[in-house]
């Protein structure tokens, strides 16, 4: 089959991508277990100390995991105001490609560069949650990672896709 | 000002682009943001921001929902309810149609998503109606439209949003919801009604069941009353907060999976797969627009906009009756929660500002949302239908949704005169 190089290859997800989302499938669980056997044992009188806070942190790192798959697979929300870009001359309908991926790229490399600054200043600061004890930069510091891993997502993609040409 | 208004119409452009509507906030609120406050607080404000909202306890309801109205539309419920409405009303004229809503208002009492009720009753209601002969139109704009009702009845994923971007109690606001969408459910029914009042040919009659089928048929039903009656019932009883409601109804709706036989890894894989990524796009969107909002807050945008709206001397009505006009014209260009995330951080101080309450204008602009995922040319609920059914041509599937739009607008009119409607559940609370 011959691959026009303009359209961006569909689904395969990279592996770092598909590795997170592994993870976060497991967190989702956790978080779901957490959430249900806090209110099970609470009503039998042993509620799970610092339930709250896991919850909370679960989700950080389940959103965290996921972001690299959803770039990667161009899952994110867009208007598709009236779908009139799908028929526009080919140069640029690929010019407004590149420019939603450098834009994107941009965000989420300041997002990691924004959440990597917070990770030191929490570290720093010596930060943790007060019941479960976890330190907050852990998790500002898996933020950053996964947000810069999100941003060479969008990198990949164009280069899978001149890959494919 | 004026650097403001720049900013928004650059961000309008970003979108008409279709850059991510969570990039195009993002980008418009850091850049704001930017010059007005300097890198450094910007940058620790972002940061702050991207850790606090993902770290929330408050937004962990969200993915625990959506879990549960994952694993409940794996879980097949959606057949046993449409087969029990449809033994009680599938004997009258339109009434695989009228069975079809209702059933859609009882998914969407465990489901707090449009698209997966009407992508669960398509599933079933679809091919029941063809066989009765049934017009395209009236087959898929029921069930298009009918799916709507999953963000109304609680739990809704747009209520909780919602609730999340305006601090509202997301307990009160799911009790709001419960009236306006039986409202919504009986309008519906009517619109079928004087749909094929006017067109008898396009939905003829099914047979009359027995009292002992219909009896019978309720048995299918009993986890179905027995899920919401825990979940509503916990929260409104005040025994679970909204995210322990959401643990306990995906552990619920897990039960069901199971209790069905249709529990495989495979399944399971790809039902947290699905649930990890529909949250975390919307809370990337989340993101994009807290920032977008403190870029808003910090340059003074909102009380320059109030001062603009009280220039013009307007009721709370009056003003009503523009942002919901602004809405159902947003609605056609905009997906929904993207809509409600772009236009909350304005338009709600200004609800305040009117001395409007929070709970009721929730539910007002949720049946806006409704009518956008509906009309053309961005009705999310059609482009779904559209794409479980190809043979159907989408012009069809919209002349279809459009008698139950007609609906929708007047409900719509009843809970714009009628605010007890949305209020008196959680007034009594």
């Amino acid at each position: 089959m011959k691959l026009d190089p303009s359209e961006p290859l569909p689904a395969a997800a990279p592996r770092p991508a598909l590795w997170f989302v592994h993870v976060a499938s497991w967190v989702l669980a956790a978080m779901a277990a957490v959430a249900f056997l806090d209110v099970v044992l609470r009503i039998a009188g042993r509620p799970i100390t610092g339930a709250y806070e896991l919850t909370a942190l679960l989700m950080g790192l389940l959103v965290y995991a996921t972001l690299p798959l959803v770039t990667a697979q161009d899952d994110h929300v867009r208007a598709g105001i009236l779908q009139m870009w799908r028929s526009a001359p080919k140069g640029l309908e690929r010019a407004l490609r590149e420019l939603r991926k450098i834009l994107s790229c941009m965000a989420l490399a300041y997002l990691a560069w924004a959440l990597f600054q917070y990770m030191l200043r929490v570290g720093a600061a010596g930060d943790r949650a007060p019941y479960i004890e976890v330190p907050l930069s852990w998790v500002a510091g898996f933020g950053a990672l996964s947000m810069a891993l999100s941003a060479v997502m969008t990198v990949w993609s164009k280069r899978r896709v001149g890959g494919a040409a | 000002m004026s650097a403001t208004l720049i900013a928004m119409a650059v961000m309008l452009a970003l979108i008409a682009l279709e850059v991510p509507i969570a990039v195009a906030m993002l980008v418009t609120g850091v850049v704001g943001c930017l010059t007005v406050l300097g890198w450094s607080p910007t940058l620790f404000m972002v940061g702050e921001t991207a850790f606090s909202t993902v770290n929330n306890y408050s937004l962990t309801v969200v993915p625990l929902f959506i879990l549960m109205g994952n694993l409940i539309n794996e879980a097949d419920i959606s057949r046993e309810l449409y087969r029990t409405t449809y033994r009680f009303v599938g004997h009258l004229r339109g009434g695989l149609a009228i069975a079809t809503v209702l059933a859609c208002a009882g998914f969407a009492a465990i489901c707090g998503s449009s698209l997966a009720t009407s992508a669960a009753m398509t599933r079933v209601a679809y091919p029941e109606m063809k066989r009765y002969g049934y017009s395209d139109a009236l087959a898929t704009g029921c069930i298009a439209s009918a799916g709507t009702l999953g963000i109304m009845i609680p739990p809704s994923v747009a209520l909780m949003v919602y609730g999340i971007m305006t601090q509202t109690d997301i307990g009160k606001l799911f009790i709001a919801g419960v009236l306006p969408g039986l409202l919504g459910a009986l309008l519906y029914v009517g619109a079928v009604m004087v749909y094929t009042w006017l067109h008898p040919e396009s939905g003829p009659a099914g047979e009359r069941s027995t009292w002992t089928e219909r009896l019978h048929s309720l048995r299918g039903i009993g986890s179905v009353v027995l899920l919401f009656g825990l979940v509503i019932g916990g929260l409104y009883g005040g025994w679970f907060t909204p995210t322990e409601a959401a643990g306990i109804g995906a552990a619920g709706a897990f039960a069901m999976v199971i209790a069905r036989g249709r529990l495989t890894r495979k399944l399971l894989a790809q039902v947290l797969r699905e649930t990890a990524v529909t949250t975390t796009s919307l809370f990337f969107i989340l993101i994009g627009a807290l920032v977008l909002s403190k870029y808003i807050t910090i340059s003074g945008f909102t009380p320059w906009l109030g001062g603009v709206f009280q220039g013009l001397d307007l009721t709370a009505m009056q003003f009503l009756l523009i942002i919901c006009a602004m809405y159902l014209v947003l609605g056609c260009f905009l997906e929904s929660m993207s809509m409600l995330l772009l236009t909350l951080p304005i338009v709600f101080p200004l609800v305040v500002s009117y001395g409007i309450d929070p709970i009721w204008f929730g539910v007002l602009i949720v049946t806006l949302i409704e009518v956008a995922l509906i009309t053309p040319p961005v009705g999310m609920n059609v482009y779904m239908m559209a794409s479980q059914i190809p043979s159907v041509p989408l012009n069809v599937v919209f002349r279809g949704a459009s008698a139950f739009v007609a609906a929708d607008v007047i409900r719509l009119g009843i809970l714009l005169a009628v605010p007890a409607i949305a209020l008196w559940l959680p007034s009594i609370t």
